[in-house]
């Protein structure tokens, strides 16, 4: 039986419960409570306001007198809890009936003065559907209710896109780390690859390698923790290879990707037309073309320029193609700058190879990181690497989904794309150019999700931010970017109060497709002795091998 | 013989007196808990007020004559008879009654038997009888108890609760905050009385 902490006094379904507090109990913003309701169900709600109430005006038109005098403090003892009191306001979120069926959206509220108690471990469970029989990432623990640990379930949390967002040092790269830490160590128990739900990660600042820079220190990240289940490339020619590295021939990079670009490398509009052009005039060596000093006789012959008699330059060459030479020259400006990049090579650079190997590699089920090495800083390379290998990986997963409409053999395993800086790619100027505005539209079409890492929530284009099914929200400054993630959504006005008490590290509101309701947690720690698999609740196996095993119990205990 | 217990002398269902019967210096004091322990049920009250003067109210009490400079002891003693024609009535507020094993805090079912003897409860019989602050609805409704009464009733009583004294004044205090949520003065000057 729950002690309760106060009553029902009344409220509104639509907006929140007002539950009035028994003198020496306390709730705190983001505190979960329970009160039974009629028939046999328990109502399971967020605690999103606390009250300080009066019951009448005359105790604070009037108050105590502040002095330390013992008739001072009796009369402010006795008040308490009486004529003043503290009341707290709760969101009602679930309806959870007590014959383990499943919980659904609240649609009834408790009777006046119905016993509210702290939600325990059994009720979170019960709301969260995460029985023993599931594997569940764990959360964290609900704010002030340190002996309460949350878990959402492994597959429903990859089921569709997720984001993490927060400003610059509220541990967006830890909540990362260990949801893929979880995703890997959930593949690792799948009986086989098409099973397993592996990721793919562009790692900006290489946190997702062997080790993590942690409160001056590091850890072991995803490669350190799970060597043989994460292949591990790089860009950055003078990284120590693991498994592979990434190089880009000019001939494989497309319009589309210089599209995501334009304003990371300062391309006009108009020059990105004019790539399209070029691409459609000159073919796969479109940019090789270009970049020569002057026309080659093939781009001379092609445009018809070598029957007039005057010698061919570039301005021509532009004038040709309809093109303002001025846009021409921004195109090969930045073409230039772009070819600049170490991971970038004249020509075919078996950029094809390295996604084969990518492709195979994930498809075996194993993720893969992709650090950036020392050209983490370069937002133009890591937005160039991560739309080129995305967008053609994602074609792969496309071809092999339609397939498997006719041979479900073929049916490719789960991906989630992991992205940083995500607003780069999903700003309403790009959003709808790029693969990941697709991806994240798509939702779960082709077997391919986000997860997308980002400090400016507001920067994402709406459309592409609805359809991010689960969010952690971390500190957050701006009012916009609060907007942005909690709008549109029921009972917002309290969850934008409680966004905006969370403190700087280690505190997150979590909501969307995996969670039946908006939870408000402290994240688990990343203490030097983490292990692979602790933000993993794994399931508990019946089978009787398991039992005897190791964390099973024996017949004598 | 002086320190023969008062009896009930007028008695109706919220309040009785009762009388010494003699002349006594020192009654039951205000606000003090009286118990009548005959009759059907059991009456608890609580003093409100003490009076003292000649058996016959049509026969004024003059002072003694050739007293000169003696005192009010010294005159009793000299004049022993005269105590004898007076008397001291005590007004009791019924807040509470015993049925069976429960303590109600609630005016009785019936009024205490005239001649009834009055005494002081016990310790325990305070505590049972004053718990949780519930008499006090019955004194606060009554016409016949001031803040006066009500203050010197809670400052009496949470001798009785000992070490918990401190917790039985704030919960008698939080229950006379509800009776008196209109009047928040009144209960500031009761509690003032209470601390002191």
């Amino acid at each position: 039986m729950k002690a309760a902490i106060g009553a029902v006094v009344g409220g509104s379904l639509t907006k929140s419960l007002e539950v009035r507090l028994e003198g020496g109990h306390t709730a705190a913003l983001g505190q979960y409570v329970s009160a039974p309701l009629d028939g046999g169900a328990e109502l399971v709600g967020m605690v999103t306001d606390v009250l300080l109430r009066s019951a009448e005006s005359g105790p604070t038109s009037w108050p105590p007198p502040v002095g330390e005098d013992p008739a001072s403090q009796l009369l402010r003892e006795v008040l308490l809890d009486t004529a003043v009191y503290t009341a707290i306001e709760v969101n009602p979120y679930l309806e959870v009936p007590d014959d383990g069926s499943e919980p659904a959206r609240a649609r009834r509220l408790p009777r006046h003065f119905a016993p509210v108690a702290l939600a325990d471990q059994q009720s979170l469970n019960r709301a969260f559907q995460v029985g023993e029989e599931r594997d569940a990432f764990r959360l964290g623990t609900p704010l002030g209710m340190d002996e309460v640990m949350l878990h959402v379930d492994v597959e429903k949390l990859f089921e569709r896109s997720a984001g993490i967002f927060g400003k610059s040092g509220t541990g967006k790269t830890v909540y990362g780390l260990q949801f893929l830490d979880a995703l890997v160590s959930h593949s690792r128990r799948a009986a086989s690859p098409p099973e397993k739900t592996v990721a793919l990660v562009f790692d900006m600042h290489n946190d997702y390698g062997e080790y993590i820079k942690f409160e001056g220190g590091q850890r072991r990240s995803l490669k350190g923790m799970h060597r043989s289940d994460v292949a591990l490339y790089t860009l950055d020619p003078g990284t120590q290879v693991v498994d592979g590295q990434v190089v880009i021939g000019t001939r494989d990079i497309e319009p589309e990707d210089i599209e995501i670009l334009q304003s990371a490398a300062e391309f006009t509009g108009a020059a990105v037309d004019v790539s399209h052009e070029c691409h459609a005039r000159f073919g796969a060596q479109w940019i090789d073309e270009i970049l020569e000093d002057d026309p080659s006789p093939a781009v001379i012959r092609k445009l018809g320029l070598d029957g007039d008699g005057e010698v061919a330059n570039w301005a021509k060459v532009a004038s040709r193609m309809g093109a303002h030479s001025g846009s021409f020259e921004n195109l090969r400006r930045g073409l230039r700058r772009l070819v600049r990049q170490p991971f970038v090579q004249r020509g075919s650079a078996g950029f094809s190879g390295v996604i084969d190997h990518i492709v195979r590699t994930l498809r075996g089920g194993k993720s893969v990181v992709i650090q950036f090495g020392r050209l983490g800083n370069n937002l133009t390379g890591y937005m160039l690497v991560a739309n080129m290998l995305s967008r053609r990986i994602w074609r792969e997963y496309r071809d092999e989904t339609e397939k498997a409409h006719s041979d479900p053999a073929r049916q490719p395993n789960r991906l989630v794309i992991v992205i940083e800086e995500a607003h780069k790619f999903l700003d309403r100027a790009v959003a709808g150019q790029t693969i990941f505005g697709q991806i994240a539209r798509e939702l779960r079409k082709y077997n391919v999700t986000l997860l997308v890492i980002d400090q400016r929530p507001s920067q994402i284009d709406s459309e592409v931010l609805s359809q991010v099914g689960t969010k952690f929200c971390l500190q957050l400054d701006s009012e916009a970017d609060v907007e942005a993630v909690v709008g549109g959504i029921s009972g917002r006005a309290g969850l934008r109060q409680v966004l905006a008490s969370l403190e700087s590290r280690r505190q997150a509101l979590v909501f969307g497709h995996a969670l039946p309701m908006p939870v408000v947690i402290r994240s688990q720690e990343l203490t030097r002795d983490y292990q692979p698999g602790a933000s993993l609740r794994e399931r508990l196996d019946p089978t009787p091998a398991a039992a005897n095993g190791s964390g099973g119990r024996g017949l004598f205990g | 013989m002086g320190n023969e217990s008062p009896r009930v002398v007028e008695a109706s269902l919220r309040s009785f007196v009762c009388a010494y019967p003699q002349y006594v210096e020192e009654p039951f004091r205000l606000g003090q808990l009286v118990v009548v322990r005959e009759g059907r049920f059991p009456v608890v009250g609580v003093v409100a007020d003490a009076a003292s003067g000649p058996e016959d109210p049509t026969r004024p009490l003059q002072p003694p004559t050739g007293a000169g400079g003696r005192s009010a002891a010294q005159v009793f003693a000299g004049e022993p008879h005269v105590r004898l024609l007076l008397r001291t009535r005590v007004t009791v507020v019924s807040c509470a009654y015993v049925e069976g094993e429960a303590c109600r805090a609630v005016p009785p079912p019936l009024p205490p038997p005239l001649f009834a003897l009055v005494e002081a409860p016990s310790g325990p019989e305070t505590v049972a009888a004053t718990g949780r602050g519930a008499f006090l609805a019955a004194l606060v409704a009554s016409p016949l108890c001031d803040d006066a009464v009500i203050a010197a009733t809670l400052r009496q009583s949470a001798l009785a609760h000992g070490p918990a004294a401190r917790t039985f004044a704030v919960d008698a205090g939080k229950e006379l905050a509800r009776l008196l949520k209109a009047e928040p003065a009144r209960l500031a000057s009761i509690l003032r009385g209470v601390a002191t």
